[in-house]
């Protein structure tokens, strides 16, 4: 674990040392106008291309980036020198200077300043907060590390030599109890210490989505400012066509899955637990085939199945697949409430004169509603979550759930970046959620204690 | 029928009518479930209206499995129950006039008190104001007024059983099933509430069918006893009939204590056992037959002086039980008799026995020894019970494989073994019966069948055992 | 008139409808994964497609390296979770309740975005994506996997065993060694099983992490049952994975009560 921290410490240097060399090459801009060309130079992507000039006006380029790069690489052909910095590159052609921003967003903060005055010392500012800052930030980071690290040896120091004073004026028995409330104390703090790391490097790329959620830079490590802009986005559903339609799909499918495995799951629940052992195991070996099958099995396995019966497939397909692997969880959730409960109940219900399907809705359904609610979430969460069953269900139709659509995303090399505040709300929603479960849980144990 | 707004008056009600007016009749009903076992065996039963039936047995004597088939959870396999003179044996259980109070109360937890006594008028759509009066009366009438609005779960566990009588009497069912309903209760608990549950059946006057395994809930609460084992009724009889005139072993073993001997009946009037000849008053045995007797722990009188008895003994153990000393004592025949006396009398002190000879209950030996149907297969053994037994050379000579045979065992020839793997075959102890100088074991098989065994040693119910039986001594003679 | 059966027996009619769904949706599509293998793409039947694969050295060093990868990430998985899953259990250690939960919390995390953000992390300190951090990125999505099952038993078992077993005298190691880990064995073989089969057939995870430079065999499936014409072939290597998971199933199932179902 120390090995692993001292590892994160090094990277950090590493990088400070990185980014200060380019800095160092940039300084070779000469003292002229500046033309600022705002373009997405990621193959594949179609947006519409833009020149900013320095009085803010635009001049379109082309509709598709292709033009828009063919413009920049005609250019670029003629340049006499080019300066490159992580997603910004400079050059200087026909006596005009490019510089070329990989994002999108920057448009409106390059226009500010340029507005405002010299473009060159807005470009400057700019790249200034781009590298001077976040090395800067590392370098802060890891001085306090070490200040850090220096303090508590040197408490650490001053305590031993305390208590070896303190111990002189002890007697043995004194001295044992001591040596053992330290040595329980020494392996608390060592064992919570070692939690807290595992959590701190499972968290981080979790962190790291939330942080960037609040700044509008196109790419994952490019901080641009604080700023709400892309919950903005997201909520006005500016995130793009595909993103919008990928959250619909997904929020439905996860809803029309959830509700039909849980009503499919307690149904199966209820039967499954009146059964006869024998027959009981089978059903629930059936039962379990869906949770041990991994994704891509279960997707694989559907997709044949809809070949096989020339099903197009598309949102349904997904739905039905949904429904596969959701179930087997509602039913599991719902059997321990079913065998917590008095056997009698339905019994009494029907013996009150209640025909079977009241009974169901007035006793059954209400004794087992915990057990549902806490399967339709999980189905939920899990239809959400899924990816490997998804890609094989949703056809070629151009369905996305926002799995897939991450993943198509992911392979063009980026991430949309509304993404971000959309996961970084998933996981306060679920955050809260958790926690306000857990302390009702808590407080229903106090209770009863 | 009766409102429960207006008791019945006086005791009419707990007197079983005379007249051949069932309410319930239980006609040659089987249960067999899907293992093959039979829950209920041939039982039939009728019960009069108004009376107090109690169906007592041990645990898995298939008492429940009957209440439940009247109550319409479960469905005979064969045979009729009717109701009112209706049969109702495939009526679902919402169409039946009758309610149950079940052994945990099965109270909806989700409704408070009054939800769940309202819960039965609801479902027959009864009006709103009808179902607050009725719901009141019940719940007046099993002592729960004020707690109309309490959440079932934070109730004692006898309220919760007044809710579970009160839930069911307010629908005003023609019978009242009960299962086990005090079981769950402490013991001080279930006296009040045995009380209770008299006094509410004399104020209804509905009919009472009540399953329990306490004999003692049973003698003094029913009008009739129904004893059960086996999936078989053993005996009907008023609580003193079924006391004092047990029909079996089982009857009496089950149904307070008891010394069970074995005797021989010489004739009329005149039965022997542990070496002494006594009077009594049965008849109709014949002469020199091997028959049990019960005598009551009570039933046996000490004299100081030893001579005096009818049989002598020492005193081993003497425990104050409250109201009497109960005492074991040995004879010199080694027989070991259980006293209840209200004197006491330490361990050491040789003493006198007597015993009146109308507190002498005779019965029939249900068997003398172990009969079993076999067939002679090579290598002289002979299988029954699903297993192959050695026979003497000698006897098997005598028969050819194939030969059908009928196999004899004494009850004190089958040896029992610690260790399973050691057994022929194996079982489990089923029933043991302490006789005074010995235990009569019943061993099940794993493939079901019953053995009858007599042993010095000391079994618990369950162990698992294994059968041996000496070649010598399985007689077996041709069919 | 129709027989009337018992109100207890009769209610497992209620499975029925799911039972059917459970027949058709999953028994059936994996039966036609095995005749789909066992078939040409015009639907003879072949063992053609088996023997392509014992031939056919890509795919069997992909299974063979798949196969090790995931061993290793259940190794770590197993060697990073053990302790944490022991120090949360411990009453000792007095952990906060609360840190329990946040173990499972990045599961609820899609785990593409969480492997998309790991990329991106790995790029930010300059780590070379390959095959550390396929092994890194692994481990993040497993870890809870691990963690989880293990601190099930561990916080289920008895604590007077422990208490019992320092009255026989055994110190802080033997009550461990002899007590708490055979103990434990349930939860880690349900450990074992809930990281090595989702990670022996993971595919997307592996292609973002390397940037497509380290094939698995879960990518290798996907792209012949992506190409049509090569389906057959596909079902095959689906159908070897499927042995391979029914293996390790079977290991596992001395244990099932510490599945995904009661997390919440």
């Amino acid at each position: 674990m120390r090995r692993l921290f001292t590892l994160l410490l090094l990277a950090a240097g590493m990088m400070a040392a990185a980014q200060s060399n380019v800095q160092y090459e940039l300084r070779v801009m000469a003292e002229q106008p500046l033309q600022i060309l705002d373009t997405f130079p990621q193959p594949y992507q179609t947006e519409k291309i833009n020149v900013t000039y320095q009085d803010g006006t635009y001049q379109l380029l082309g509709d598709t980036l292709a033009q828009g790069a063919d413009f920049v690489v005609a250019a670029e052909a003629q340049a006499e020198w080019r300066a490159e910095f992580d997603s910004i590159f400079a050059f200087e052609a026909e006596g005009k200077h490019f510089v070329v921003w990989q994002n999108n967003r920057d448009i409106k903060n390059a226009q500010k300043r340029a507005r405002a005055g010299n473009a060159r010392t807005a470009f400057l500012t700019y790249l200034r907060e781009q590298t001077v800052a976040p090395s800067r930030m590392w370098e802060y980071i890891g001085m306090g590390a070490a200040a850090l690290v220096i303090l508590l040896v040197v408490l650490y120091a001053v305590m031993l030599l305390r208590r070896k004073q303190a111990e002189k004026s002890m007697t043995s028995v004194q001295r044992e109890t001591l040596h053992r409330k330290i040595a329980d104390r020494r392996r608390r703090l060592f064992s919570q210490t070692y939690l807290w790391l595992l959590l701190l490097v499972l968290y981080m790329p979790i962190l790291l989505i939330l942080v960037y959620s609040f700044t509008e830079s196109k790419v994952l490590g490019n901080w641009t400012g604080f700023s709400f802009q892309l919950y903005g986005n997201l909520f006005l559903g500016k995130g793009g066509e595909a993103l919008n339609s990928a959250i619909i799909n997904t929020v439905l499918i996860a809803l029309i899955a959830a509700l039909s495995a849980t009503v499919l799951g307690t149904l199966a629940a209820i039967g499954i637990f009146n059964m006869r052992a024998k027959q009981r195991k089978v059903v629930t070996f059936l039962n379990s085939v869906p949770m041990i099958n991994p994704d891509i099995i279960t997707g694989i396995s559907l997709f044949l199945l809809f070949v096989a019966l020339h099903v197009s497939q598309g949102f349904w397909t997904v739905c039905i697949a949904h429904i596969v692997f959701c179930t087997p969880y509602v039913v599991l959730s719902v059997l321990p409430r079913l065998s917590g409960m008095n056997p009698n109940t339905y019994e009494a219900a029907l013996d009150l004169g209640a025909t079977p399907f009241q009974a169901l809705r007035k006793v059954l359904v209400p004794e087992l509603w915990p057990g549902m609610l806490s399967g339709f979430v999980l189905a939920l969460t899990l239809s959400v979550d899924d990816f490997g069953v998804t890609f094989f269900t949703k056809g070629s139709g151009g369905l996305e759930t926002l799995s897939t659509f991450i993943y198509a995303d992911a392979r063009k090399g980026g991430l949309t970046p509304e993404l971000r505040p959309l996961f970084s709300l998933i996981l306060i929603l679920i955050l809260t959620v958790l926690v306000f479960v857990n302390i009702r849980a808590d407080k229903k144990a106090q209770k009863k204690a | 029928m009766q409102n429960p707004n207006c008791p019945a008056q006086g005791n009419v009600a707990s007197q079983p009518q005379v007249s051949g007016d069932y309410i319930i009749e239980v006609k040659n009903v089987f249960k067999q479930f899907e293992d093959g076992k039979f829950a209920l065996n041939d039982v039939s039963l009728s019960v009069k209206k108004g009376e107090f039936v109690t169906i007592l047995g041990p645990s898995g004597c298939g008492k429940t499995t009957l209440l439940r088939c009247i109550a319409g959870f479960q469905v005979a396999s064969s045979g009729d129950i009717l109701l009112k003179g209706e049969d109702v044996t495939q009526t679902p259980p919402y169409k039946r006039p009758v309610n149950t109070v079940f052994q945990k109360y099965a109270l909806f937890p989700h409704l408070n008190v009054f939800e769940n006594v309202a819960f039965g008028l609801k479902m027959k759509k009864v009006e709103k104001t009808t179902i607050a009066k009725k719901v009141k009366a019940a719940l007046k009438m099993a002592n729960l007024t004020g707690y109309e609005d309490r959440k079932v779960d934070t109730l004692s566990g006898g309220q919760q059983q007044r809710v579970a009588i009160a839930r069911a009497i307010v629908n005003e069912p023609e019978v009242l099933l009960l299962d086990e309903p005090l079981s769950a209760l402490d013991l001080k608990m279930r006296h009040d509430m045995q009380i209770e549950l008299k006094e509410l059946h004399d104020k209804l006057g509905i009919t009472f069918i009540y399953v329990t395994h306490d004999q003692e809930e049973a003698l003094t609460l029913s009008d009739r006893v129904v004893v059960m084992s086996e999936g078989e009724i053993q005996q009907i009889g008023t609580p003193t009939d079924i006391y004092n005139e047990p029909i079996n072993c089982f009857v009496a073993d089950f149904i307070g204590e008891s010394n069970i001997l074995s005797g021989t009946m010489i004739c009329d009037r005149k039965v022997r056992f542990c070496g002494h000849e006594f009077d009594c008053v049965d008849e109709g045995f014949g002469e020199m037959m091997p028959v049990d007797v019960v005598i009551r722990p009570e039933d046996i009188y000490i004299l100081d002086n030893p001579e005096k008895g009818q049989l002598q003994g020492e005193v081993q153990s003497c425990i104050f039980k409250g109201v009497h000393y109960e005492m074991r004592v040995l004879t010199p025949d080694h027989f070991e008799f259980l006293i209840q006396d209200y004197h006491e009398f330490l361990p050491g002190r040789k003493i006198g026995m007597l015993v009146k000879p109308e507190d002498i209950q005779i019965m029939k030996k249900e068997r003398l020894f172990n009969t079993f149907e076999g067939e002679i297969v090579k290598n002289n053994k002979v299988n029954f019970l699903e297993a192959d037994w050695d026979l003497d050379p000698e006897v098997a000579a005598q028969f050819e494989p194939g030969d059908k045979v009928r196999v004899e065992v004494e009850f004190a020839d089958v040896d029992l073994q610690d260790y399973e793997e050691e057994g022929t075959l194996t079982g489990e102890v089923h029933f043991i019966l302490y006789k005074g100088d010995h235990y009569h074991l019943t061993i099940r098989t794993d493939e079901g069948y019953d053995i009858h065994v007599n042993t010095q040693d000391v079994w618990d119910d369950g162990d698992r055992v294994g059968v041996v039986i000496l070649p010598k001594d399985i007689r077996v003679s041709k069919l | 008139m129709k027989k009337l059966s018992d109100i207890a027996s009769s209610r497992h009619t209620w499975a029925w409808p799911y039972i059917l769904f459970l027949v058709l949706f999953v028994v059936l599509p994996l039966v036609l994964i095995a005749f789909y293998a066992f078939t040409t793409a015009d639907g003879r039947f072949t063992v053609q497609n088996f023997l392509k694969f014992f031939t056919h050295s890509e795919a069997i060093s992909t299974f063979v390296y798949s196969v090790f990868i995931a061993v290793l990430n259940t190794v770590i998985c197993l060697l990073l979770g053990y302790p944490a899953a022991y120090i949360m259990a411990n009453e000792d250690y007095r952990t906060p309740k609360v840190m329990a939960m946040l173990f499972i919390l990045p599961m609820w995390i899609n785990f593409l975005l969480r492997t998309v953000a790991t990329v991106e992390l790995f790029n930010m300190i300059g780590f070379k994506l390959g095959e550390g951090a396929l092994l890194f990125g692994l481990c993040y999505d497993y870890l809870p996997f691990m963690i989880y099952p293990i601190y099930n038993t561990l916080q289920k078992m008895d604590r007077s065993l422990v208490e019992a077993a320092g009255d026989l005298g055994a110190n802080r190691a033997k009550v461990f060694t002899k007590v708490i880990l055979p103990l434990s064995m349930p939860g880690v073989y349900s450990g074992i099983v809930m990281v090595f089969m989702p990670t022996v057939s993971t595919f997307a995870i592996a292609e973002l992490l390397t940037h497509n430079n380290i094939k698995l065999f879960g990518s290798l499936i996907q792209d012949y049952i992506t190409t049509s014409d090569l389906l057959n072939y596909g079902a095959v290597l689906s159908l070897i994975l499927l042995v391979i998971i029914g293996i390790t199933s079977f290991f596992g199932s001395t244990e099932d009560d510490s599945q995904k179902g009661g997390l919440i």
